[in-house]
């Protein structure tokens, strides 16, 4: 495997070629948060919790490092104000629209958006704006759904398309109204059959 | 695309927006009415797993804990699945050998895994006649519970409630379908995963590090290694395998592990001998990995004997395993399942008793109860019968499938109110 080396924090990194920015890091023993990503199944850089600067003839931009592939000499500041300042802003903005009802919550203390959130130390959201009110779905024998939950990482979908290659989510809508609809509508009418 | 209930996706959720669907609250009520006996079964691969909930590292054997948990919780019995997974070892060994004899169609695909098993209902429909008619052993132990251990501790099997600790989505699924009981008991009442577990554990205020070893209850709680490694993939084709050289040659084998069966690669394939003649037996897990396995059978490859398993990695990658949100580097990666998995077999070399067919109990159960591997009894109350699905969600295309072993006429419900096209050929676009 060809090596590249990069600099992480003002530190000399030695990282595979074709790895992205956030396993060089990991790989380094330098920690940034991540949400939807997941190793070979899920690089899609949709929730831009793994934000970092990243340096070109001096001129700095955020990139999502899951999705930003680590080449020979790239600098890159994994945790500038600037970097701290939007991927706190980013989780807000999750935060915002996603039932917060942490301590009566089946994944309390075991959920990964909580975790973020609490390694960010945020406090307080300032967006009030539409949240969603959906009705669970749970007229199945085996899994509940909860839309106002979800974060649209669309790891679901990765995991059940790639992994089990059985096809079931498939992301509707756009934007603020993205969907990943079953397992729900389209079981349950006559569940189980 | 239909579900096939695995719940992977459960495990991927970051959040809580995918979850299990919680029946504790149903379990506490049955273990508080003093009216009900309670037993439960722990699936295989619950002891390498639920340590993971309570700190310690992947891998850990937490058999005696669990039990001793289980028994602090109240249950009035606790027995481990493993037994049942020996007697299916038994019947599907049996199974194998008809098959081989021409008795029934080859290859035998292992019918364990429920999600597996709704995949090839929905997926693969041409192959139902293939699958095993055993149960999954979980299936199997409720059967046995309300009716041999009924009757052998003269308890009114109305009142005995079965609840399943499993590793896994699906089952609860799988107890839920109407073929899985008799008119008068369902076999299984509740299907606990391990998270679940661990929940009760904690609503009781046990302390579960501090619980001593104890040892699973007598008779249905006796098994043998062969049962223990049933939890990860390639466990359940050599558990068989063992056992169909035994009842061919009368000889145990002397090489009990075959390496290239068991591990990781999500597909495998190995040369057995047996009945004087060399079989091909090929593994897969995850149902990905299945279907590039079931396209070769589709393509007309041949092969004697196949076992999936529905989730990456067989049972200790089940979709109601415990999940590591907390933890700082989470990751869907098949490594800590390895681990698992590496401590199945080790609870399986650790045994004194590593083939299904050496267990008393089990030997007892044929003895006294079931007669012989395949009869009537074990066909009526061990084996099942498939629906063909189709691609599609809330369908069901009609007819029921059942080779020889489970074809077993009361097993199969009336035919009326099912979905059956006019010309037999089902017209997908409509249905959309
Ligand atoms: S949607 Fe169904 S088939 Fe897909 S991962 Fe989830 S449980 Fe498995
Ligand atoms: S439901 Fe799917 S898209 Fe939504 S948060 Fe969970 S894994 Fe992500
Ligand atoms: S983890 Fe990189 S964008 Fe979500």
């Amino acid at each position: 495997m060809d090596k590249i080396k990069l600099n992480i924090d003002g530190k000399e990194v030695e990282a595979d070629k074709g790895m992205n920015v956030l396993e060089a890091a990991r790989q380094a023993g330098i920690e940034i948060p991540s949400l939807c990503y997941l190793r070979h199944i899920n690089e899609i850089g949709s929730c831009r919790v793994c934000l970092v600067e990243v340096e070109i003839k001096g001129t700095k931009t955020l990139q999502a490092s899951c999705v930003y592939p680590a080449t020979e000499g790239l600098v890159v500041y994994t945790s500038s104000p600037r970097v701290r300042r939007v991927r706190r802003t980013m989780v807000e903005l999750l935060l915002s629209d996603h039932h917060r009802e942490c301590t009566t919550c089946i994944r309390n203390l075991n959920c990964e958006l909580q975790n973020i959130a609490d390694n960010l130390g945020i406090r307080n959201i300032k967006f009030t704006g539409e949240m969603k009110s959906l009705p669970v779905q749970n007229k199945n024998s085996f899994i509940v759904r909860d839309y106002n939950k979800c974060i649209k990482c669309r790891r679901c979908e990765a995991i059940c398309s790639k992994v089990q290659e059985v096809n079931v989510y498939s992301a509707i809508n756009r934007a603020y109204d993205t969907s990943l609809p079953p397992p729900s509508c389209r079981i349950c009418p006559r569940w189980p059959a | 695309m239909a579900c096939i209930t695995c719940g992977q996706c459960a495990i991927a959720c970051p959040t809580a927006s995918i979850t299990e669907k919680e029946c504790i609250d149903s379990v506490w009520e049955a273990l508080e009415d003093p009216d009900k006996y309670v037993v439960v079964q722990t699936a295989p691969s619950i002891q390498v797993t639920l340590g993971e909930v309570f700190g310690y590292p992947v891998g850990t054997v937490v058999t005696g804990k669990l039990v001793a948990a289980l028994r602090r919780l109240g249950f009035d019995r606790v027995f481990a699945t493993d037994f049942t997974a020996d007697l299916t070892v038994i019947e599907e060994a049996h199974e194998l050998l008809e098959r081989l004899d021409g008795r029934g169609k080859l290859p035998l695909l292992s019918s364990c895994s429920p999600g597996w098993v709704k995949f090839a209902e929905h997926f693969y429909s041409e192959f139902l006649d293939n699958l095993s008619t055993c149960k999954s052993p979980h299936e199997m132990f409720g059967a046995l519970t309300k009716t041999y251990f009924a009757e052998k501790e003269g308890i009114d099997p109305k009142r005995i409630v079965v609840v399943a600790i499993m590793p896994c989505t699906a089952k609860k699924y799988e107890a839920s379908r109407p073929e899985m009981g008799t008119e008068d008991f369902k076999d299984v009442d509740w299907v606990l995963t391990t998270r679940e577990l661990a929940r009760m554990i904690r609503q009781a205020g046990i302390n579960f590090n501090q619980l001593p070893d104890e040892d699973y209850d007598v008779p249905m709680g006796i098994s043998s290694g062969a049962g223990s490694i049933f939890g990860s993939t390639g466990g359940v084709i050599e558990a068989a395998v063992r056992t169909a050289y035994f009842l061919t040659t009368g000889k145990e084998m002397d090489l009990l592990d075959y390496e290239e069966l068991r591990g990781f690669s999500g597909l495998k394939e190995a040369w057995v001998e047996l009945k004087g003649r060399p079989i091909k037996v090929a593994i897969a897990h995850g149902t990905g990995n299945a279907r590039v396995l079931m396209d070769r059978l589709r393509a007309g490859e041949q092969f004697d004997y196949v076992e999936i398993m529905a989730c990456p990695g067989g049972c200790v990658g089940g979709g109601g395993q415990p999940i590591f949100g907390g933890r700082e580097h989470k990751e869907i990666s098949l490594d800590y399942r390895h681990n698992r998995a590496d401590a199945l077999a080790r609870i399986d070399y650790s045994k004194e008793l590593r083939r299904a067919h050496e267990n008393p109990s089990v030997k007892k159960i044929y003895e006294e109860f079931l007669g012989h591997p395949l009869g009537d009894i074990s066909k009526n109350l061990l084996h099942t019968y498939y629906t063909p699905r189709g691609k599609l969600p809330g369908f069901n295309y009609g007819g029921t499938k059942g080779s020889h072993a489970g074809h077993v006429k009361e097993n199969i419900p009336p035919q009326d109110n099912q979905y059956v096209p006019k010309d037999g050929k089902v017209d997908e676009q409509k249905l959309q």
